[in-house]
């Protein structure tokens, strides 16, 4: 079932490594997906294979991307589908879904909650999850993610991926992909540091990273204006620990602050408009820049995951407000000087 | 003491052909215990690692909550509660 995901844009960023002092620096820009975010890459394996298992129909648990991604891809399939989302979801994210026609079952709790009831949900009702009973196929889907940045870099691998984590089977799929390359010869090492980002109000992977355990405590109560990455209780978090310490990568958080800099930053300087949890990546890159942990030379590869106008009240105050003025240009040149 | 309901989904309802049990417990541990007892291996390799922890891709939830941020094993129950079980990797 086919709307076109992948395949985006790697855009090589002189600006923004510029202003961050790398040499070599690319974003893969996964804002531009045909529901806006990466998760099309998962939906469309998801809804597929559910049409091959004769589901009647399609569900998920979500913090809103995944929603709008596999209500797309039902409404094409011509499946019911149903969307477990926390309650304090984003608007624009509930408007997406509920427009493909999913019904939207908005649960009161955390996503960790909606993701325990859809769990519940999938032994009593006859339909696909795309991240539960289909799960192993829905991350396969992921992996185009590192394939496509090495063709995209003329088979040539980057030194140092940056992927944000929710659940941590994104960055837990790319690293898969560039091993499957490597076992395929297509390219010639998979010596690639692969770090995880995430926010500062929900990092349990990122603490468990730093206590130096594979103990992955849950987050009760996430609180961070990046809701996609919202996940306090992590299905793949002890797989991504043990992924990121393999690659040799880092796990690090960003504080909501330095997240909308973040997306200011790729902005003004790519004109890349990320939603919070697509400019984690960046912004966790500036601080490993500014503390030497990623050397200046190394050419980096970060993964933006999730578009702007998904989440424009998350943004919206960090904004300068419009000016006003009068119909005429003497208060026009009085605002441009 | 009071009389749980424990529902078990996925390969653990499986495991020992019911995806409901009720026992009398006073406590999770003593919940699990019985429900040990009573299904041997097939039930307790499936929650517990060799060294007698829940294994990581265990979920236990106590109406709803996660024991994590409870008492964990130790987790009080009374008459009425509902306990989930939940053995897989779900989610993101």
């Amino acid at each position: 079932m086919d709307l076109g995901a992948g395949y985006t844009i790697l855009h090589k960023c002189e600006g923004l490594a510029r202003a961050l002092g790398l040499k070599t620096l690319y974003v893969k820009d996964d804002t531009v997906n045909p529901t806006y975010s990466f998760k099309d890459r998962p939906a469309t394996v998801a809804v597929s294979k559910a049409l091959e298992f004769g589901a009647k129909a399609v569900g998920c648990a979500s913090t809103g991307n995944l929603a709008a991604a596999v209500a797309a891809h039902a409404a094409k399939a011509g499946l019911p589908c149903y969307v477990f989302v926390p309650s304090d979801i984003e608007l624009n994210k509930i408007v997406q879904a509920s427009t493909y026609g999913a019904r939207i079952v908005a649960v009161k709790g955390t996503y960790d909650d909606a993701n325990r009831l859809a769990a519940q949900a999938s032994e009593v009702y006859d339909w696909a999850f795309a991240n539960i009973n289909i799960r192993p196929y829905y991350v396969e889907g992921s992996k185009t993610l590192a394939f496509e940045v090495c063709e995209q870099l003329g088979w040539e691998t980057p030194d140092h991926v940056i992927v944000p984590v929710a659940s941590g089977a994104l960055l837990c799929a790319i690293w898969r992909g560039l091993k499957e390359f490597k076992q395929l010869n297509l390219i010639d090492n998979t010596q690639i540091k692969v770090t995880g980002a995430q926010p500062s109000g929900c990092s349990p992977v990122v603490n468990a990273f730093k206590s130096n355990t594979l103990d992955v405590d849950p987050i009760e109560y996430p609180d961070t204006i990046a809701k996609s990455l919202a996940i306090g209780d992590p299905g793949d978090g002890v797989y991504a620990v043990k992924t990121i310490r393999e690659s040799e990568g880092i796990a690090e958080s960003a504080t909501d602050a330095e997240i909308l800099n973040a997306i200011e930053l790729l902005a003004k300087t790519e004109g890349i408009f990320a939603e919070p949890a697509g400019a984690v990546t960046v912004a966790v890159l500036k601080k490993l820049v500014e503390s030497g942990e990623i050397s200046l030379d190394e050419k980096v590869v970060c993964y933006v995951t999730g578009n702007g106008l998904k989440a424009t009240e998350a943004i919206l105050n960090s904004v300068p407000k419009p000016v006003e003025i009068e119909p005429n240009l003497e208060s026009l040149a009085k605002i441009i000087s | 003491m009071g009389k749980v309901k424990l529902r078990l989904l996925a390969t653990l309802a499986t495991a020992i052909g019911r995806n409901e049990v009720e026992t009398d417990a006073s406590s999770l541990n003593e919940a699990l215990d019985a429900l040990t007892a009573e299904y041997g291996d097939k039930f307790k390799t499936k929650i517990f690692d060799a060294t007698g922890n829940v294994r990581r891709q265990i979920k236990i939830y106590v109406n709803g909550k996660d024991i994590r941020f409870v008492n964990y094993l130790d987790t009080a129950l009374k008459d009425g509660d509902d306990v989930l079980i939940i053995p897989a990797v779900t989610g993101g």
